[in-house]
């Protein structure tokens, strides 16, 4: 129904434009990966320097492995958040779901500098946590460990991503049947059962959604660690952006993205592999 | 009552290029030899027929026939394998739908939910421009009209009943005066009440107009009803085409006879101008001797003691195996050496046990299989 | 237990400890942002327990920082032809991928999304270093460029679920009744698609209006809003923090909220669409 012309005019100027503007620079980042820098330019020779030195340098290999453990930590703190709040509003909140279900989405749109801004503001020494426990007589010292810490960072990230991680795990959840869940009590599993046997693995692939999401969001975060996380909360984001600015390597800064790059493309599709075996049993 | 001025009405109007093209070309739309496939299915089998100006003519099938499919082709929305499509002398199929002198009644109605019932029906006139707004206006007001829907005219088809979408669909597509309307399967969404009524409205809306009706239906009684001849189809073939009494009582198929109306078949093997079917003979059998298979109404077979005098009927014995009660006739079932067959009559007193049948034998048709 | 449709059954019971989990995880939510319009009122600013005089001057020093009103309007720019570019390419996109087949597509539809789920700071750096390569000086033009192109995944998914719930047959009728494609486009498909276009925009709007990751790199001398508040963290907290960001939170807000009744106004239209009464 649709002329060659018709399809032609729709197709290429998204085509043309995003492989201008996304093709083309992931491509670049690609390759300045395999350059290095010499008295201060990038020379373009070809090598493979900059992943031998992310190997051999424990420097990097550290910074990338608390990331990781960071962005494990989120992904798991999040779903222990997240998926017991969506469990709740899908099967228990009864008239006030819709209600409920726009005031979890709207943190979504605050701004995520407001929202770890406010973090910074409860948990510093001088913060409205630290006056709190002052007031209350429950600590005389400021508690320091709060700010400018990993923990920090995982507190504002879990709060960043919970609300992503509800998303999936709720969609998952509403699309249970219920009369599935009926036949459940009805053949005698308590609801512990029910749940574990039955809503479980039917909101796997909303689970693994949300999870993959938090993780790899996190992985790749650099405000977090600027705003909480002081010098023991550096990530690897960060790593890769003082490369791009004081530490001029943008050859190093590259590779490191491009591992990252790697990660998370591996990691999105090794979960859908895995969503879509699980859906289909 | 007026429909308009202007325009190809019908033949013997005021306007002497509509009655130059009659002329010409009595017929308005020739398909010659279509071929449609889909991937490696092949819907339309090189398939060939002419619509004739003015007439109603229904394209009558199982889904999967191809008739909606061959309806696409002459509106323009799809294009043909091989084969073409001709009208009034025109090459019709290289022409993209927009250019055509076709308009359609889509199924589901399509009506534009944005726009309000006299927007919808006034789209065609307005894209193609050219018509000033007060002429516009007094058209749309006309055809409104003519499917009484005027006052509804300021509402989103949302808001109106099924029927009612359908006569402002009808209106959409009539008011651009087309050379053929098509319409798919229009009354197939609604209720049966509704639909008998919109059947002899659409019937006598078609005569008024004198546009040339090209229908599809699956629904034989529909086809049977509104037709000026029928196009049967079958797996992308054309079964037959003919009018409604001569389908149903000269089916040139078995596939024909069961098809349209209800039927018994008989098989036989034909000798010396006789066939003999089981417990049955036809006399005179005409055709090649050897096996071959005859069609015989349920209503063409006399219960005694219904029996004509005069005319040479056939007679058979049969026993009665249920007698189905269906308010003005009945059916009876019966059972004649091993063959079952249907006997329709007016409903009377209960039959049982064996019972003498008769038929005339020019009611017994030989179809091919 | 009677008759229960999906996702509405009725509560069995209401387990004590799941909801006492449930509002702690809600309170876990809102606990910064309650915090933050508390304490923008408070004259001490930021700092100790219990904030203590109350006052409205923080808002009032905000209102005549024009620093912070001209990265507002920066930011505004940006949105805005973030959200032309996005829309226009998404709207095209969205067209292909529902009636074209065309070498490439699966990769495109992948392509395209790179941006929502990768970390910002790759694509960020990506756009960097091809505007060096392109020899483009940074400015709000590079970052509008930057938000356009990784935004357009946001429109090509919602006006793609709005192609698909539209029924095609309008097309054809539109074309049927002598409408050119082109006429068909403007008069039927895109009043359609109303609905998906002003979500869409909306979202994309907002996203732009927050986004810092791809920004950072792309800035020039302006300054979008998140960046200004970001220099202003960077140098040390002034409690006029709050009251802008309290002020930003109500603005999103706003925005859901529009947004969401956009949301369940197309579902409900299109759920009456088809009327069967008698």
């Amino acid at each position: 129904m649709y002329s060659r012309a018709y399809k032609t005019i729709v197709a290429l100027p998204p085509l043309l434009w995003v492989g201008l503007f996304l093709l083309l620079p992931y491509a670049l980042m690609f390759a300045h990966s395999f350059w290095t820098v010499r008295d201060g330019f990038i020379a373009h020779q070809w090598n493979l320097q900059n992943y031998r030195t992310l190997l051999a340098n424990p420097v990097y290999l550290g910074v990338f492995l608390r990331t990781m453990r960071i962005a494990a930590s989120v992904a798991l703190c999040s779903l222990l958040l997240g998926y017991p709040l969506a469990y709740y509003l899908s099967f228990h909140s009864g008239a006030r779901k819709e209600l409920l279900y726009q005031l979890v989405i709207v943190p979504l749109w605050v701004s995520y500098l407001v929202r770890g801004y406010a973090w910074k503001t409860i948990l510093g020494s001088e913060g409205v946590l630290n006056g709190f426990l002052r007031y209350l007589h429950v600590t005389t010292e400021p508690v320091s460990f709060l700010l400018y810490s990993p923990f920090a960072v995982v507190l504002v990230l879990t709060h960043i991503y919970t609300p992503f991680v509800f998303l999936p795990i709720y969609a998952s959840l509403e699309h249970i049947p219920r009369p599935l869940v009926e036949a459940s009590q009805d053949l005698g599993a308590n609801p512990l059962k029910t749940f574990l046997r039955v809503i479980l693995p039917l909101s796997m692939p909303g689970f693994i959604a949300g999870a993959t999401f938090a993780f790899v969001l996190s992985l790749g975060d650099f405000l977090a660690p600027l705003l909480v996380g002081g010098a023991s909360g550096t990530m690897i984001a960060n790593v890769v952006q003082s490369l791009f600015g004081a530490a001029y390597d943008w050859p190093l800064g590259a590779a490191i993205s491009v591992c990252i790059l790697f990660i998370t493309v591996g990691l999105l599709f090794a979960t859908e592999r895995l969503e879509k075996r699980w859906a289909a049993k | 009552m007026e429909y308009g001025e202007g325009g190809p009405v019908t033949p013997g109007s005021a306007n002497s290029s509509a009655q130059a093209t009659a002329r010409e070309h009595p017929g308005l739309l020739e398909v010659r030899g279509i071929v449609k496939s889909f991937g490696n299915r092949e819907v339309l089998k090189r398939i060939s027929l002419e619509v004739v100006r003015g007439e109603f003519l229904t394209l009558l099938g199982e889904s999967g026939s191809g008739k909606t499919t061959l309806l696409r082709l002459i509106a323009g929305f799809e294009q043909p394998n091989g084969g073409e499509i001709w009208m009034n002398g025109e090459r019709l199929d290289t022409l993209p739908p927009y250019r055509r002198r076709v308009n359609t009644v889509f199924q589901n109605y399509a009506l534009f939910p944005h726009l309000s019932v006299r927007d919808n029906v006034a789209f065609g006139l307005r894209v193609k421009g050219g018509a000033p707004s007060e002429e516009i206006t007094e058209r749309v007001n006309q055809a409104l009209r003519m499917v009484k829907m005027s006052e509804y005219a300021s509402t989103r088809p949302s808001k109106i009943s099924g029927g009612q979408q359908q006569r402002a669909a009808l209106a959409r597509a009539l008011i651009n005066r087309p050379e053929l309307l098509l319409l798919d399967e229009p009354l197939s969404a609604l209720d049966a009440n509704l639909r008998k009524q919109m059947q002899s409205e659409l019937k006598s809306l078609q005569r008024e107009v004198g546009i040339t009706f090209l229908f599809v239906t699956h629904d034989q009684e529909e086809a049977m009803a509104l037709s000026d001849r029928i196009a049967l189809l079958r797996d992308g073939a054309l079964e037959q085409i003919a009018s409604p009494r001569e389908i149903y009582s000269r089916p040139a198929t078995a596939y024909t006879a069961q098809f349209v109306g209800q039927t018994n078949l008989l098989r036989c093997q034909v000798q010396a101008g006789c066939a003999s079917c089981g417990g049955i003979a036809i006399v005179p059998a005409a055709g090649p001797e050897g096996p071959a298979t005859f069609s015989l109404r349920p209503e063409a077979i006399k219960c005694f003691p219904e029996v004509p005098s005069g005319a040479p009927m056939m007679k058979f014995k049969a026993t009665i195996r249920q007698q189905i009660y269906a308010g003005a006739t009945e059916l009876l079932e019966v059972e004649c050496a091993g063959q079952y067959l249907r006997v329709r009559r007016t409903a009377g007193a209960p039959l049982s046990g064996e019972q003498e049948f008769s038929f005339s034998p020019d009611d017994a048709i030989r179809v091919r299989d | 237990m009677g008759c229960e449709m999906k996702g509405h059954a009725a509560p069995t019971r209401n387990p004590p400890f799941l909801t006492a989990y449930a509002a702690l995880v809600f309170a876990f939510i809102y606990l910064p942002i309650a915090v933050l319009i508390l304490y923008s009122f408070n004259r001490d600013g930021v700092g100790g327990f219990p904030p203590r005089h109350f006052t409205a001057d923080w808002y009032r020093i905000l209102f005549a920082d024009s620093a912070i009103w001209d990265a507002v309007w920066n930011s505004l720019q940006v949105a805005a032809g973030a959200v032309a570019l996005s829309l226009s390419l998404g709207l095209l996109a969205a067209l292909a991928l529902d009636r074209a087949d065309f070498p490439g597509k699966a990769l495109f539809r992948r392509i395209v999304l790179l941006p929502l789920i990768l970390p910002g700071i790759i694509t960020g750096l990506s756009l960097l270093m091809f505007a060096v390569f392109a020899g483009a000086q940074l400015s709000l033009f590079t970052v509008f460029l930057g938000h356009g192109t990784a935004l357009i995944s946001v429109a090509t998914t919602e006006i793609f679920a709005g192609l698909q719930k539209m029924d095609r047959g309008q097309e054809e009728a539109s074309l049927d009744l002598g409408a050119t494609p082109w006429q068909t486009f403007w008069r039927i498909t895109l009043p359609n698609l109303r609905l998906s276009l002003i979500a869409a925009g909306l979202l994309i709007f907002t996203l732009s209006m927050d986004e810092i990751a791809v920004t950072f790199f792309l800035i020039g001398r302006d300054n979008t809003l998140p960046l200004e508040i970001w220099g202003r963290l960077r140098r040390g907290i002034t409690p006029e923090i709050n009251a802008i960001s309290t002020f930003i939170f109500t603005a999103s807000v706003v925005l859901i909220v529009i947004w969401y009744r956009i949301r369940t106004r197309s579902i409900g239209a299109e759920s009456s669409q088809v009327l069967e009464r008698p």
